[in-house]
């Protein structure tokens, strides 16, 4: 079913893709976003400048670019918890205001509540809805053996791995079934076979339950072999620079990382870089 | 017995020995030099005259008032503490209004507070409960506003992206999180507690073990006053041991380095 799925017909990687189909209006619409925030010494940082960028349903796109670009920037503003200095940012048509139920996040750090058990942390967006109903309890529980975390329900978060706290908070992420999962850097803290196993894991989630993610990473392999398009961005001040189309068919697996096409891409990217930190140096 | 218990027994085996050799060096001493017992008791003296206090029946009152005003006056200012750090911490025109002049009430050193307190409740136990409540107050404020300042800030943020409204937020991450400096600030105030009714007694008291001090002290009884100050360094341990004990149930998510004292 996967493997069915139509790939965006081939554009050149390199070349920005257009802005979604013209069939079917983009889920997320993002056009000239500009967000400046104010230091406490009374300067103005430009986080992001003139950010456009249209996402579609069950769309999963990566987000690489170097320290400080403001990735966390733009995730945060999907996520509602920041508002855009101007710009566009809609969410099926409307400006996004504030957190939504349709969205997930899964923050850089697990940020679980360590007073409550596994189970109870994953359950946490359903009982702040006030749904305490039997059917949520399964969903958790269903969530966590999915993440291979079936004995780790009623055991509390200091008493897991940091690999599994992350899991965690990935299953509550998906709790209340959003149709929108943000994830900032998951993965950041993990060694690098844990990282691909959880790589496994997410696209396993994202073939089970289709939604459309927004996945910032540091990692360009990562972004490649998660992506269906990897946007690049660019820092001071922060913009994209690129979006890259990842041809490369689904399902994907750590194999995938051995063939030429998934090298070019990566090699692509890099190049990209290259020439962000010579402009820089010469600045 | 696993490997850790047995260490931990060993270390207090260690630290009986110590106190063993300590008592017998100080105990030679006392009869090498035949230092008087007005100036420095032998253990053995302190011993005896503690266990004639206990036996004889005549501290048992003085323990109770003593107790009595450290419990009453330490679950009277922690409360306080609680309830008006919180109003601070979450009624910002409270902070404002309020905030200074307890900073100013709290630089006053309470003892000198102290006779005031027994002019306007009297020489019963209400002035030394009010002192004791005091004493406690302060640290369990402290603490309170420090504790709801702490709420980690990505937490705040997750609470906030799943749509968790104040109440939610106070009840579920703000209050839990605040817990671990408050127990913290409990514990302080037990400690204190001790100090404040001890103190009020001495500035005027008819019954406790303040009182009692004063008065052994009076009558040149050395080996008396020792044997009060055992019992009132055991009630300060009890304190400190019971708070430890409830931060290790209430706040067990916290895991720091409490290899057991008493195994
Ligand atoms: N609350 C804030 N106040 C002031 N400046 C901020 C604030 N948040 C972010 N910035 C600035 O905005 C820029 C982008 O930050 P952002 O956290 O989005 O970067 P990032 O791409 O996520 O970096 P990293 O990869 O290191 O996480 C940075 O220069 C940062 O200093
Ligand atoms: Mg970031």
């Amino acid at each position: 079913m996967i493997a069915l799925k139509a790939q965006p017909a081939g554009d050149a990687y390199g070349v920005p893709v257009p802005s979604a189909g013209a069939t079917k209006p983009a889920m997320i619409h993002i056009a000239g976003l500009e967000k400046s925030f104010k230091t406490r010494s009374g300067e103005t940082v430009n986080a992001l400048t003139n950010v456009n960028l249209d996402i579609r349903e069950n769309e999963f796109i990566s987000v690489v670019g170097p320290s400080g670009c403001g990735k966390t920037t733009l995730l945060r503003i999907l996520a509602g918890l920041e508002i855009a200095s101007s710009g566009v940012i809609q969410c099926d048509g409307a400006q996004i205001a504030g957190p939504r139920p349709d969205v997930g996040v899964v923050f850089q750090q697990a940020t679980l509540l360590p007073w409550n058990t596994v189970l109870a942390n994953v359950l946490l967006p359903a009982h702040l809805a006030n749904d305490k109903s039997e059917a949520r309890v399964k969903r958790a529980e269903g969530l966590l053996a999915f993440m291979g975390l079936k004995d780790f329900a009623q055991k509390y978060p200091f008493e897991l791995s940091g690999g599994m706290q992350q899991r965690v908070s990935i299953c509550r992420a998906l709790m209340r079934e959003p149709r929108i999962l943000l994830m900032d850097e998951p993965f950041g803290a993990l060694d690098a076979m844990t990282r691909e196993a959880m790589n496994m894991e997410l696209m396993r989630v994202w073939s089970e339950e289709r939604k459309t993610v927004i996945f910032i990473t540091h990692s360009i392999p990562e972004a490649v072999l998660l992506g269906d398009r990897v946007v690049v961005m660019s820092p001071r001040p922060g913009r994209i620079s690129e979006i890259i189309n990842v041809d490369v068919g689904r399902p994907r697996s750590l194999q995938t990382m051995a063939t030429p096409r998934f090298g070019e891409i990566c090699d692509h990217i890099r190049t990209i870089f290259g020439a962000q930190s010579l402009t820089a140096t010469s600045l | 017995m696993s490997a850790a218990a047995k260490q931990s027994r060993s270390h207090l085996l260690q630290s009986i020995a110590v106190a063993v050799i300590l008592l017998a060096v100080w105990e030679g001493a006392c009869r090498q030099f035949d230092i008087s017992s007005i100036v420095l008791p032998t253990p053995s003296a302190v011993v005896a005259r503690l266990y004639a206090l206990i036996s004889s029946g005549m501290i048992w009152p003085h323990l109770w008032a003593t107790l009595i005003e450290i419990l009453s006056g330490f679950v009277l200012g922690a409360v306080a503490g609680l309830v008006i750090g919180a109003m601070i911490s979450l009624i910002p025109v409270f902070e404002r209004l309020v905030y200074p002049y307890l900073v100013a009430l709290q630089t006053l050193p309470k003892v000198a507070i102290a006779p005031l307190f027994i002019i306007w409740f009297g020489y019963g136990l209400t002035s030394k409960v009010v002192i004791t409540a005091l004493v406690c107050f302060f640290p369990v404020l402290v603490s309170v506003i420090a504790g709801f300042h702490s709420t980690d800030k990505d937490q705040l943020d997750m609470m906030r992206a799943f749509g968790a409204t104040k109440w939610q937020t106070l009840l579920r991450l703000r209050i839990p999180s605040a817990l671990v400096l408050i127990f913290a600030g409990f514990e302080i105030a037990a400690v204190l507690a001790v100090i404040g009714a001890i103190v009020g007694e001495f500035v005027g008291a008819q019954v406790g073990l303040g009182y009692l001090v004063v008065t052994l002290n009076f009558g040149m009884d050395v080996p008396g006053v020792f044997a009060v100050l055992i019992v009132l360094s055991a009630i300060g341990l009890a304190m400190h041991g019971l708070m430890r004990y409830a931060a290790r149930r209430y706040i067990f998510w916290i895991r720091r380095n409490d290899a057991p004292v008493i195994p």
